[in-house]
């Protein structure tokens, strides 16, 4: 059981990438103070579980009955994500996205922490390993994600404001280009 | 015994089929923060007054669209696939302002104290439940979608009427994961819709 469990915690890391996306949430929480930023993770972190979960349990009911497949949701968030680059090169203080805490669901916890590639790693493991199996690694990876963003706001208070500008700069561009190719994956897959 | 007969008479699996994507697009949960916005100054009977007619009035839109909707496109030459992908675009536009806290729907509208048209048309009535309506009214006839939306509007009224159950249950932030999640559905739903219409015309 221990295999599986860390096969699958594996895979899961592998495709949420925390650190990679580190530079994108970073911006994002930049104007708040370190309880709204905690509060941000808390959320984000108890949404992201929750949808893998309910995607493990009724992943196939949500696809039948409204008629959408993953590449739907493939497509659909890398609009956001796209949408995201565009905020985090152009965007100042006061943007479209807000930055209060309302953002801890999205995009924070979909899809930077929970994008439609761990919803499709997911239903994967489920076949290969098991219910359970899965459920563990969901629980063992989302934890290390959870501590991994609670410390980057620790970095938020060491880079300075010019050095969340660069990061946020690489990270729209980053954001893009992931929000393109999720477009372009997605597409292909419904063509 | 009636009920018996009744059930007989509906194909419950089919039946689920339309009803779920429907109350799904029509959403009425993502409505309380506007309902409850909206009528914060009236007392209980003025509000079961306006969630009366909120969804009352949405039942009705999508009445006429379940009766004439397919028959209108066909006049006015416009077809399915192109309505498809409008009501698409429109609730692509709508999910992702959902998903960044703006929704565009209630950014320049001015509420006023019985105001039904910006709460039951777009919010329950919006393109996505036009299009959904439409779509399933093709595909499954007029007496089960007709049934489907009597019973979303009744439950819809009965979400509004009990809004303070309702949000202790699932507190803001509850709420507020709900409407987020329910975008970025909408949004694939969109997607759907879009990519629906392109193939159908054959690209």
């Amino acid at each position: 059981m221990i295999g599986p469990v860390i096969e699958g915690f594996i895979a899961l890391f592998v495709i949420m990438d925390p650190l990679g996306v580190i530079p994108l949430y970073l911006p994002l929480v930049s104007g708040m103070d370190d309880k709204e930023r905690n509060h941000t993770v808390y959320l984000a972190t108890g949404f992201a579980t929750v949808l893998l979960i309910v995607f493990l349990f009724g992943g196939g009911l949500i696809f039948e009955y409204l008629q959408i497949r993953l590449e739907h949701i493939m497509v659909a968030g890398g609009v956001v994500l796209v949408l995201l680059g565009f905020e985090a090169m152009f965007g100042g203080e006061g943007t479209a996205m807000k930055r209060d805490s309302s953002i801890a669901i999205v995009p924070v916890g979909m899809p930077f922490m929970a994008g439609p590639g761990s919803i499709a790693t997911v239903l994967l493991l489920m076949a290969a390993n098991g219910t359970v199996v899965t459920i563990i690694s969901i629980a063992l990876v989302m934890a290390v994600q959870f501590f991994i963003y609670l410390w980057a706001t620790k970095i938020v208070r060491f880079a300075g404001k010019n050095g969340l500008k660069v990061m946020a700069n690489i990270a729209a561009v980053a954001a893009a280009s992931f929000g393109i190719q999720l477009m372009i994956n997605g597409f292909r897959g419904i063509f | 015994m009636v009920l018996d007969e009744l059930l007989s008479m509906i194909d419950i699996a089919a039946f689920i089929e339309v009803f779920i994507p429907l109350f799904i697009i029509i959403n009425p949960l993502a409505i309380l923060p506007n309902f409850i916005e909206l009528t914060q100054r009236l007392d209980k009977k003025q509000r079961g007054s306006v969630s009366f007619r909120t969804s009352a009035s949405a039942f009705i839109l999508l009445c006429i669209f379940v009766f004439i909707g397919r028959p209108v496109l066909g006049l006015i030459g416009v077809s399915t696939a192109a309505f498809m992908m409008a009501c698409g675009i429109l609730v692509l536009y709508i999910s992702l302002g959902m998903l960044s806290g703006d929704p565009p729907v209630t950014r320049n509208v001015e509420f006023d104290r019985i105001s039904v048209v910006p709460m039951s048309i777009p919010l329950l009535a919006g393109p996505g439940a036009i299009a959904t309506t439409i779509v399933l009214e093709g595909t499954y006839g007029k007496p089960l979608v007709l049934f489907s939306l009597v019973i979303t509007m009744v439950l819809s009224k009965v979400m509004l009427d009990y809004y303070r159950q309702i949000v202790r249950v699932m507190g803001k932030n509850g709420l507020n994961a709900w409407i987020r999640l329910s975008a970025l559905f909408f949004a694939a739903i969109a997607v759907n819709l879009i990519t629906k219409g392109i193939l159908e015309i054959g690209w």
